[in-house]
């Protein structure tokens, strides 16, 4: 029986092993890549729904602050309340024939 | 590790020498080898098997469970559409309100009725009293009952805060009309489930109505959502933008109630049309209401007038007897009348003038109102040929605004036409109009012969298409003759517009009453301005004036002159009955 030299330090043994399957290994390392990118886009989509949601509900804020800031500019701005805020505060009135000059430009 | 150690026990009798250094051959003990195994494997076969029976025998409950507390359907609220005038202003608009309902099975359930007190707060601020309340909700059958519909959201914290066990707040919506009464009848009102009843707000209920957005999403434990799993999508509530000019409006309603109050009138309908397109700018009664709280409101106010109620118009109808017998051609525009001595008879019937007018031109006939005059006009062709005229300027039909409540007017055929009943037909009798349709044939005449449909809303398709209803000599002549009528000397000087050429009509009809014409009048001024390039047509109706006053130059006249004195300021048209200053651009910048 011709002896050999053998070696047994396990790093070496577990590195010419390794070697031996490097497609494999490849693959693992796939295989996990993969698996963490399904975490990190999953996460992200969540963030983004959340963000999607606060942004909805800023927008229907907004929108209902919309909806009575329009009946406040309606109501203050009826057109009698003006004409008359307008003839007795400011003392202003409707302009006249009289104050009327008509120009035509040629 | 006990277990080695058990096992190293030494078997052998230690030699005296060297005790520490023999080495000690562990020996194998089948049976405890077998007890560690099988502990062992039943652990994981326990493992296993529960975890086999959570993920194939019962997944369907527990996975029920994590989305009984995960998944929540949301809604998007849909509000009604809006409704604003033709530049944008809103005239309705709807706001989230909250419903405040009880259940009165979780009340008993969860011994509501512990604290009094609540009760108590509750009841004032709903404004009832605290045994009414609790008798309505004390039924414990019962599962939904509405306590207060469309409250305020300071008041729905308020409640809120309360925490009473079986009192909820349920979202819902409250319309505004910002404009009040000036346009309430035109955009009409809804019920408080938001469901239109009268005016546009009926006509474009559909229209207006959406559905709220419906989504199925997973939440986290911070209640944020964190993923959408259906989403379907609501119809949209889709806005209305009317014809009206809402500051023509606004003043036209201020005139015909200072009008209804000053002429004791029980009613006032005006009317403003765009010619050109047949866009109605403002349409008003009075009385009127606010459609914001309605709760004291008598439905005779609530009722559209210028659409719904019809009129025997009297001589505001005479244009068309003109109209008929030009275009017929059996007078000419310059033929003249004789309408000495000022009355006939026909057929037992009298038909008089207020005064002798001798002979006088077809324009005399219009400026003076003459009855005479219209009579033998009408009575100068064919009856079936006049009455066509009235139907082609639709005078017996819808004015295509199509809105709620439209009458058609009141018109009877009959196979036989007395001579008296065609002249009373030629100053306005035996036929009723809306104020509506009267403003339609105006604004037919003054756009040249050609009949368009009003309409009230922008960009619809029109429901009728237009119509040459008579020539655009025809119309011109009539469109002249009307303006004498405003001019010194016409029924009508009172509807006269400093600055603008105008042409009308006025009308002064009695009504109609049990047996014959009772002593209550109409008075109606419908005209035409600026006659050089006419723009708007306008109809003003004061219905049962009370006062001193109540011929219709007297009364309607002069609110025809204030409103179209003022509309045609807001519409910015030129006046065309003054002078005309001719500068040139370098003079007009010379002097900036």
């Amino acid at each position: 029986m011709k002896k050999t030299a053998t070696n047994f330090n396990l790093l070496v043994i577990i590195m010419s092993d390794l070697s031996r399957h490097l497609f494999l290994i490849i693959l693992f390392f796939f295989v996990l890549g993969s698996a963490l990118a399904v975490i990190i886009s999953a996460h992200q989509n969540r963030q983004l729904n959340i963000a999607h949601e606060q942004l909805i509900q800023e927008k229907d804020a907004l929108d209902i602050e919309w909806r009575h800031l329009i009946i406040e500019q309606s109501a203050l701005t009826e057109h009698n309340l003006i004409e008359r805020a307008v003839n007795d505060k400011l003392g202003m009135r409707r302009p006249t024939r009289e104050d009327e000059v008509l120009l035509r430009v040629k | 590790m006990t277990v080695t150690a058990t096992i190293q026990k030494p078997r052998k009798r230690p030699s005296k020498k060297g005790q520490a250094k023999r080495k000690v051959v562990p020996s194998f003990v089948q049976w405890r080898f077998v007890v560690v195994l099988v502990v062992v494997l039943a652990v994981f076969a326990a493992l296993a098997s529960r975890a086999a029976y959570i993920q194939v025998i019962q997944p369907d409950y527990l996975i029920e469970h994590g989305d009984n507390r995960t998944i929540r359907v949301r809604d998007i609220p849909s509000y009604r559409g809006q409704i604003s005038d033709r530049n944008g202003q809103s005239l309705a608009v709807s706001v989230p309100a909250q419903a405040i309902y009880a259940d009165p099975k979780r009340i008993s359930e969860n011994n509501g009725f512990a604290d009094m007190r609540l009760w108590q707060a509750l009841a004032e601020v709903l404004d009832t009293n605290v045994d009414d309340l609790v008798a309505r909700v004390d039924n414990p059958k019962n599962r939904f009952i509405y306590l207060q519909r469309q409250v305020t959201p300071a008041m729905a914290s308020y409640v809120k805060k309360l925490k009473i066990p079986g009192v909820y707040l349920r979202n819902e919506a409250k319309r505004y009309y910002p404009a009040g009464e000036v346009s309430a009848h035109v955009i009409g009102f809804t019920d408080v489930d938001d469901v239109g009843l009268e005016g546009i707000e009926r006509l474009y209920n559909q229209w207006l109505t959406g559905t709220p957005d419906k989504r199925k999403i997973r939440r986290d434990a911070k209640n944020r959502q964190v993923e959408i799993m259906e989403q379907e999508a609501g119809k949209k509530a889709k806005d209305v933008s009317l014809t009206i000019d809402q500051r023509i409006q606004a003043l036209a309603y201020r005139e015909i109630k200072e009008a209804t109050v000053l002429y004791q009138a029980a009613s006032a309908s005006v009317i403003i049309v765009d010619v050109h397109t047949g866009d109605i700018l403002a349409m008003a009664n009075t009385p009127s209401y606010n459609p914001n709280n309605r709760s004291t409101v008598s439905s005779y106010r609530v009722r559209n007038r210028a659409i719904t109620d019809a009129y025997e118009p009297g001589s505001a109808l005479k244009p068309m007897a003109i109209i008929a017998a030009l275009e017929n051609g059996s007078f000419q525009a310059d033929s003249t009348i004789d309408t000495s001595p000022g009355w006939k008879r026909l057929g037992g019937s009298r038909i008089e003038d207020s005064r002798n007018y001798g002979e006088i031109s077809i324009t005399e006939v219009i400026k003076f109102s003459s009855n005479m005059g219209t009579s033998a006009m009408a009575l100068s062709m064919p009856k079936e040929v006049l009455i066509d005229f009235y139907y082609n300027m639709g005078l017996m039909s819808d004015t295509g605004i199509n809105m709620v409540g439209e009458s058609d007017g009141i018109f009877h055929e009959r196979p036989r036409w007395s001579d008296h009943e065609i002249s009373s037909l030629s100053f306005g009798y035996n036929i009723s109009v809306t104020t509506a349709q009267l403003a339609r044939m105006y604004a037919t005449i003054a756009n040249g012969g050609m009949k368009r449909p009003l309409n009230i809303v922008q960009n619809m398709t029109p429901t009728l298409e237009p119509e040459r209803v008579m020539s655009e000599e025809t119309a011109h002549a009539v469109l002249m003759m009307m303006e004498t009528v405003t001019q010194d000397g016409g029924s009508g000087t009172s509807a006269a517009v400093p600055g603008y050429r105008v042409a009308g009509k006025t009308g002064t009809s009695r009504k109609a009453d049990v047996g014959g014409y009772g002593e209550a009048y109409v008075n109606i001024f419908a005209g035409i301005a600026p006659v050089s390039d006419p723009q708007i047509a306008v109809v003003v109706l004061i219905n049962e004036p009370a006062g001193d006053l109540y011929y219709a130059g007297e009364t309607a006249a002069p609110v025809f002159s204030k409103i179209v004195s003022n509309t045609m300021q807001m519409l910015n048209v030129p006046p065309d009955a003054m002078t005309v200053d001719i500068v040139l651009e370098s003079q007009l910048h010379a002097s900036r």
